[in-house]
């Protein structure tokens, strides 16, 4: 089992708190992981509710910096290490007058239990999702916005839990940017181990969709991946979302990123079994031959091949979005060299289709090799050094 | 002539880890003579008839016997993975004055000198190992009278070219005591541990000596057997032998040379090679040995020629 530590920063934080209850300090740090983002809560500002300085350390007065919506917002958590049995208060953000969860239906501070360390990460957490919830109930009062956060929760990879929703208000007070963080729920896990042993963690998919006022219909979406997702689906690169175009409900569009998103993690996984039988065939016909290939993730091969009495190699390099892309084929001479390396030729658009089978395509690369051949010792003869 | 049974098994005795594709390589039967996908394997002759001495029974084998279960049967203790792990290639050179002698000749009647041939081939080899996996690493012992450490191993091929051109000078040796190499082998590789189920989990590397000889007159002698003994317990070393000589003659020591080479090759997975005079030939076998030594088919196996389909039928 994992062994979590506290981090530098946040030892000493901890250190100023009274070590009445900073066992549930702790635990948050360690532990607290909210929000659609599941991100890390952070702990600052530590004041003491003690006058007299008797005991220290006996901090038990601070902020907590909440990620929320692609932002973050800020509560106040007051204890009093003189009755450390006592849950907390807290007081929100200055914005959020409305925010007043009754005491009745926040189950962890009714049910407080003071020996339980994760108490106060569970708090935060019910706190977190009834401040969600009370965000969504405001939109509801702007039937634009309404329209919009229906359209998101109509989609079935969304749920109202799975959005989160920030307003800001503008220098007349009135409703200015709206911010909506949507998480997308798609399964990640089947994408091959060695696309993602580089990258542990999470996989999380989320789209940041910002309106400048309810009213606009100009939405800037912004994708957040992972690092591991983001990896495996070949890099920030590869993943373009499309334009939002201007009067789309917001979920038509949360769903067509979604699509596009599960449409490039089945290409990944379907390469992976593809490349499986591409080699399989190649190693088939021409076996008695190959000079290695990679028997983990099928990535790479290579042969030695003689044709009248002129011997090369045959390298082949699979792109990560195969049978789609084809594979790169490199001749390279076992005679010549050209400025210190060996002579080379690459080639990758010669006669292909995705939908071959892998033993036609092995046949099909017999035929371009034997076609490419004799133009490749001309020019390596020409080009290079024996 | 009886039709050859469907074979069992793929083309090297050892399991096939290509985990639910043995159902694929099975049907094709690799080996088959009725199988037209097969390339066909010229007959080897070699030059002057130096023929290479089967592992198991000195009959000649033509491709028409090929039978899989005969290469089973000669092979001792095959036990790993098929895996491309990254390989310690020890390059062993041979720096006596008969490398230096004008005894290859081109097309065009240019002369060469094996040992410059060998060293642009074996740099077009590292460079070309490099590429096909940046993990290989490389090493360099030199051979006169004994064998001799001189570079440790490094990822980088260009440094292992650099130190094989500072070797030039060669000298007259009259004798090489095989021990010395295998000493030196056993002083300064480390050969892989693998607990567990060995014919699955792959090794951290393997190690192969390329042993480069050329030495026609002075015979091949081999006092003491234990550091070879010790190397060749390990299913991670492997042994392959380039031997370059003289025309056969009565009054030179090629074929019994030759023959000890080939008794260097204890298990059948070695590949020996021997070569004369011919300097295209002798980049061709250089580039034989790139092949990786855990997932290449056993030498008497190898077909190169790639011709088209109807041409093989």
């Amino acid at each position: 089992m994992e062994v979590k530590m506290v981090q530098e920063a946040e030892k000493e934080i901890l250190s100023c708190i009274s070590p009445r209850i900073r066992h549930m300090i702790e635990a948050l740090m360690l532990e607290g992981k909210v929000g659609v983002c599941f991100g890390k809560v952070r702990v600052i500002d530590t004041l003491t509710s003690c006058a007299s300085v008797h005991t220290y350390p006996n901090c038990d007065r601070f902020k907590l910096i909440i990620p929320y919506a692609g932002q973050s917002i800020t509560w106040e958590v007051l204890f009093d290490c003189n009755h450390p049995k006592d849950p907390p208060d807290f007081i929100f953000g200055p914005d959020d007058d409305e925010f007043c969860p009754s005491l009745e239906d926040l189950h962890c501070l009714r049910d407080w239990d003071y020996d339980d360390s994760r108490s106060l990460v569970e708090v935060v957490a019910e706190l977190l999702e009834k401040y969600r919830h009370h965000q969504q109930t405001l939109v509801e009062r702007n039937s634009r916005l309404s329209f919009d956060f229906n359209s998101l929760v109509l989609q079935e990879e969304i749920t109202p839990a799975d959005v989160e929703i920030m307003f800001s208000k503008n220098e007349h007070g009135k409703m200015g940017c709206v911010k909506f963080l949507v998480k997308m729920s798609i399964d990640f896990s089947k994408i091959p181990a060695y696309l993602t042993k580089d990258n542990p963690g999470e996989d999380s998919a989320m789209l940041l969709l910002s309106l400048p006022s309810p009213e606009s219909s100009r939405v800037t979406p912004q994708l957040f991946l992972s690092p591991k997702v983001e990896h495996a689906l070949g890099g920030s690169s590869s993943l373009r979302i499309p334009n939002f175009v201007a009067g789309t409900p917001l979920g038509d569009y949360v769903h067509k990123v979604c699509q596009l998103l599960k449409n490039k993690v089945d290409i990944v996984i379907q390469g992976h079994d593809k490349k499986k039988e591409y080699l399989a065939s190649f190693l088939s016909l021409y076996g008695r031959s190959v000079l290695e290939y990679d028997m983990e993730n099928f990535n790479k091969m290579s042969y030695l091949f003689e044709w009248n009495d002129f011997f090369f190699v045959i390298i082949i390099e699979m792109p990560l979005f195969f049978p789609k892309e084809q594979p790169v084929f490199t001749f390279q001479s076992i005679y010549h060299e050209h400025k210190g390396k060996p002579y080379t030729e690459s080639y990758n658009d010669y006669p292909y289709s995705p939908r071959w089978s892998g033993t036609e395509m092995a046949e099909r690369a017999r035929s371009f090799v034997l076609d490419t051949v004799g133009i490749f010792q001309r020019t390596s003869v020409q080009n290079g050094q024996f | 002539m009886d039709p050859i049974p469907t074979q069992s098994r793929s083309i090297s005795p050892s399991p096939n880890p290509l985990y639910g594709l043995d159902s694929v390589l099975q049907e094709e039967g690799i080996g088959n003579e009725n199988d037209p996908n097969v390339q066909q394997a010229p007959v080897s002759v070699p030059d002057q008839g130096l023929r290479r001495r089967s592992h198991t029974e000195p009959v000649e084998k033509d491709d028409s016997d090929f039978n899989e279960a005969d290469q089973i049967s000669g092979i001792t203790d095959l036990n790993y993975p098929r895996v491309n792990c990254p390989e310690k290639i020890v390059i062993c050179l041979d720096m006596s004055s008969e490398m230096n002698k004008l005894s290859f000749r081109s097309r065009s009647g240019d002369k060469f000198a094996p040992l410059k041939l060998i060293k642009r081939a074996l740099g077009l080899f590292l460079q070309t190992k490099s590429k096909l996996n940046h993990y290989h690493q490389f090493a360099l012992v030199i051979m006169q009278e004994e064998a001799c450490w001189v570079s440790d191993f490094t990822y980088s091929a260009r440094e292992i070219i650099h130190n094989l051109e500072e070797y030039s000078t060669t000298s007259e040796c009259t004798s090489f005591d095989l021990s010395t190499l295998y000493n030196t082998l056993k002083e300064n590789v480390e050969l892989p541990v693998v607990l567990g189920d060995q014919s699955v989990i792959p090794p951290s590397h393997v190690v192969r000596a390329i042993f480069i000889y050329g030495r026609s007159q002075c015979q091949l002698s081999f006092s003491d057997k234990e550091a070879q003994k010790f190397l060749e317990s390990s299913p991670y070393f492997f042994l392959d032998a380039f031997y370059i000589h003289e025309p056969v003659a009565d009054d030179n020591k090629c074929e019994e040379t030759f023959n000890t080479l080939c008794d260097l090759d204890c298990k059948g997975l070695s590949y020996i090679v021997e070569i004369s005079r011919n300097p295209t030939k002798l980049h061709d076998y250089m580039a034989q040995l790139l092949a990786h030594p855990l997932q290449r088919p056993l030498q008497s196996d190898t077909a190169y020629k790639i011709q088209p389909l109807d041409e093989i039928r």
